[in-house]
């Protein structure tokens, strides 16, 4: 039955969720690798990492960058009412371009940002400086505006209209209304994308790598990586240290998030309406047209001008010289090298999609429909966890566990990334099945036992065709995700793995622009092609 | 005179939500006027367009002699500025206020002075009997209390309208009759003026001074409560009165009252406030089920079906081809009985 084969797979794959954390966690407490037993313990990598002056600068800078990312609060605050509840020109034209860059990687976010603004750009220093830890965070922070714009929407979407309209009846004029209503309204939603994007902030490796490696500082992420490439035989237990702080402290916000939400949604809790629908803002006609004219120049400065930019560069063209040419793009389709690459990369994510889809039902089944509340548990715990492990540190992991364990033979094939991913990748990837599967009425299912199906026949004949369509946002959203990866590729970089991601980083380090800018585009392109599909067929990436 | 409607209508796309075309409505100082209407009729609209947070197609609206609304002139006052208190059906109470803080939202705008603003809202929470509620959250209270603190939010603006829509709904039975009364003391207490929409006709009978039933947007009566049950005349109304609807032909008409025949074979007599009906002409009868009584003599009738409600029996009885429904206080146990209809319209 192919109930009971997705369950199977689901508890295989949820053990690699339960290796990852420990292999890190002990190996912080060892002296030599963990290969060589459980000898030595000791507090020796803490105190060598705590007394350590690169590791603390480190730490102020992965702070700062965490701060810095809040920027992306007020401008995805702007843009969600400007698009839900000013409903400005082309709202409905405009909200994808907004979305749009969701699935671009921020490494290529970053080189986008460099080809248009940088030194060499294609409107050279036209916000100053790029390198430095300032300007690490704002671009981080406008990079993830989408995320933010989604939590945010989801949440301005869903408030009873009758606050607002109280509040106008009563007196408040739409900007007082705003002040006093709508913006303590969205507190909840508000407080969890603001730990969500200190989460994210601690996260960053792309972005720092381009904009504050070079200049000779690091962020915690940075560090690690510098730490793997310093030697053949990097210093694992000071790596082991480093990635157990990040988790301690992405650990500790998820929890923060989890209570401060839970808190809150007691208190905000209302009795719905009819369902009008969103309460739309009568503004003047002036003001309309101003706010229109602000979201556009975001989405022109933000989104288009590092894209176009980016395609430019890869087209030939650079310093204000136009002379297009394909050339990058010859090399990247003729040579045996480049093809092998985009080719592989997009194996390996059909290969995950496809895989992760059904590992990732079997994890939502026994979540959304377990008789057992301890096996629901289990699996929201195991789709869950991931969230709390910067997927640098967890791509550290399985490079350890490849290399130190009988899973090694797994490193000779696509499987090692693929597993690596769907690890990594559940929690983003099971909620569309989750949530589609709460949606469906239980008495459809009680009707169907009670008129003589058994559990599995149940799942089988009911539940899976009326979630067709969430299993194919999740397939596409997996497949995006193993596209614009790079920080878990960089570590699992062996031959049959060696994917775009990676690619970028050592293209970029031996200052192939040219060929960084194609490959870049490319993903842009694939990126940008998925979303469109999903949007396509009715996919928001809010509720 | 309070509020004044004129002529008011409004579409969505190319669906009338509102037409009150050739209407004039006036709504005196002190009077609860209930709009009442199965869902999509309207009244909602109608509601939001007096609140002006929709802007209707044409019409004019004024309230204590001042323009609200006004298609040709362009005049259009926004919600803000008209001077009125609402509570809406989910009572619309600001989670992140304090009853204190929402009771004085709108007085805070007013830029009342602190003093004053505490005064008053004391004032009207005693009068509520929520003063020590005051200090707590809107999800600290039960639904009766935030029911009540709604009203208390809108009454402390001394509103020159109220308008509430369908407040009362999310209550349970037992304290929706309560509130009902209650309700109806408060306004009446304070002399305000109060536009009330519901869908509930035991509702708009308990509140109302006046009641306009809406069908699809189109004014169908405008009414006091005895006058619409006096002069049923519209199979809407009758459907919302939970009366009997039956085909039937007149068969002699004197002065007021038309002897209607059913099915050919049943002969009542019905008051018809309709002075243009004539013999032959076939009619719609309305009989309210209290209005049936079910008696030793009379017509041959059968019991179909016996429903004990808690308060009475709602009885089906079948004559000939016709179902009609009778409500009784007692069991009727028999099912072959003869029934005897004391009042019906044409």
């Amino acid at each position: 039955m192919l109930s009971s084969f997705l369950k199977g797979l689901g508890f295989f794959f949820s053990i690699f969720v339960f290796l990852v954390l420990p292999i890190i966690l002990l190996q912080s407490f060892l002296e030599k690798p963990f290969y060589y037993g459980i000898t030595n313990i000791s507090f020796k990598g803490y105190i060598n990492i705590l007394t350590d002056k690169v590791f603390l600068v480190s730490l102020l800078n992965t702070f700062i960058i965490s701060l810095l990312m809040l920027l992306a609060i007020p401008i995805s605050i702007f843009l969600s009412i400007a698009i839900h509840k000013i409903n400005i020109y082309g709202s409905r034209y405009l909200e994808p371009l907004i979305l749009a860059p969701m699935f671009i990687s921020p490494l290529v976010w970053g080189f986008a940002w460099i080809y248009a603004y940088g030194k060499t750009g294609l409107l050279t220093n036209l916000f100053g400086e790029l390198y430095g830890i300032i300007p690490t965070g704002i671009i981080a922070a406008l990079a993830y505006v989408p995320h933010a714009y989604s939590i945010i929407s989801s949440s301005i979407l869903n408030i009873d209209s009758s606050y607002e309209e109280v509040a106008r009846i009563h007196g408040a004029s739409i900007l007082r209304m705003t002040i006093r209503i709508l913006l303590p309204l969205l507190r909840p939603a508000i407080i969890y994308t603001s730990i969500l994007l200190i989460i994210l902030g601690a996260e960053q490796f792309g972005i720092p790598l381009l904009f504050l490696s070079t200049i000779g500082q690091d962020t915690i992420t940075t560090y690690i990586y510098k730490l793997q490439t310093s030697s053949i035989f990097p210093p694992y237990t000071e790596q082991a240290v480093l990635s157990s702080i990040l988790i301690y402290i992405t650990s500790s916000l998820i929890i923060l998030q989890r209570y401060l939400t839970l808190r809150l949604s007691k208190r905000y809790v209302t009795i719905s309406s009819r369902g009008r629908g969103v309460n739309i803002y009568n503004v003047r006609t002036f003001h309309r047209i101003i706010i229109t004219i602000a979201v556009l120049l975001y989405i022109i400065f933000v989104i288009m001008i590092p894209i176009i930019s980016i395609v430019i560069r890869s087209l030939g063209g650079a310093y204000g010289i136009v002379s297009f040419t394909p050339e990058f793009y010859k090399i990247i389709f003729t040579s045996e090298y480049h093809r092998n690459i985009v080719l592989r990369t997009l194996m390996i994510a059909i290969l995950t999609a496809t895989l992760g889809v059904l590992v990732y039902t079997g994890y939502s089944i026994e979540i959304a429909r377990s008789y057992s509340k301890n096996l629901s548990r289990y699996f929201e715990f195991v789709a869950t966890l991931p969230r709390s492990i910067p997927s640098i540190i967890l791509a550290l992991a399985f490079l350890w566990i490849y290399l130190f364990t009988p899973l090694r033979t797994l490193v000779s094939t696509p499987l090692a990334l693929s597993v690596a991913y769907i690890t990594a990748y559940s929690f983003v990837s099971t909620r569309p099945i989750v949530s589609s599967l709460i949606q469906i009425s239980p008495e459809l299912e009680e009707v169907a036992r009670i008129h003589g199906a058994s559990r599995s026949k149940t799942i089988d004949k009911i539940i899976l065709p009326l979630i067709k369509r969430s299993l194919i946002v999740s397939w596409l959203i997996l497949f995006a995700y193993c596209m614009r990866d790079y920080s878990i590729a960089i570590f699992i970089s062996f031959p049959q793995t060696f994917v775009i991601g990676a690619y970028l980083i050592f293209a970029y380090g031996s200052g192939e622009m040219g060929l960084v800018s194609a490959m870049s585009s490319i993903v842009i392109l694939i990126a940008l092609i998925i979303s469109f599909i999903l949007f396509k067929i009715g996919w928001k990436p809010y509720g | 005179m309070s509020l004044e409607i004129y002529d008011i209508s409004k579409k969505f796309g190319d669906v009338k939500a509102l037409d009150l075309s050739g209407v004039s409505l006036k709504i005196d100082k002190g009077e609860i006027f209930v709009v009442i209407g199965p869902s999509g009729s309207g009244k909602t609209t109608f509601l939001r367009s007096i609140a002006g947070l929709e802007t209707p197609d044409s019409g004019r609206i004024i309230l204590n002699e001042k323009v609200l609304f006004d298609s040709r002139e362009r005049i259009n006052v926004p919600p803000e500025k008209r001077n009125m208190g609402f509570v809406p059906q989910t009572w619309g109470l600001w989670p992140h206020l304090k009853v204190f803080d929402n009771i004085a939202f709108g007085l805070n705008l007013r830029k009342i002075p602190k003093d004053e603003i505490r005064k008053r809202v004391i004032h009207i929470a005693s009068m509520l009997r929520i003063e020590e509620l005051l200090d707590r959250y809107p999800w600290q209270l039960s639904g009766g209390q935030q029911q009540r603190v709604a009203l208390a939010r809108a009454l402390v603006l001394e509103p020159s309208l109220l308008l509430l829509d369908e407040p009362i709904s999310n209550l349970d039975a037992a304290l929706r009759d309560e509130a009902r009364i209650w309700l109806k003391n408060v306004i009446k207490t304070l002399n305000i003026t109060a536009l009330y929409v519901t869908h509930d006709i035991k509702e708009a009978f308990a509140l109302a001074d006046r009641i306009m039933v809406l069908s699809k947007g189109i004014p169908i009566k405008i009414a006091k409560p005895n006058k619409l049950i006096e002069e049923i005349d519209n199979e809407v109304v009758a459907s919302l009165l939970g009366m009997n609807i039956l085909k039937g032909r007149v068969v002699n008409i004197n002065n007021d009252t038309a002897e209607v025949s059913l099915d050919d074979k049943i002969l009542i007599s019905c008051r018809s406030s309709n002075k243009n009906i004539k013999k032959g002409q076939e009619v719609i009868v309305y009989i309210h089920p209290r209005d049936i009584k079910i008696v030793p003599k009379g017509f041959d009738a059968k019991i179909v079906s016996t429903i004990f409600t808690g308060a009475y029996y709602e009885i089906l009885i079948k004559i000939n081809d016709i179902s009609i429904k009778a409500i009784s206080d007692e069991p009727v146990n028999s099912t072959n009985i003869n029934i005897v209809i004391s009042k019906c319209h044409v």
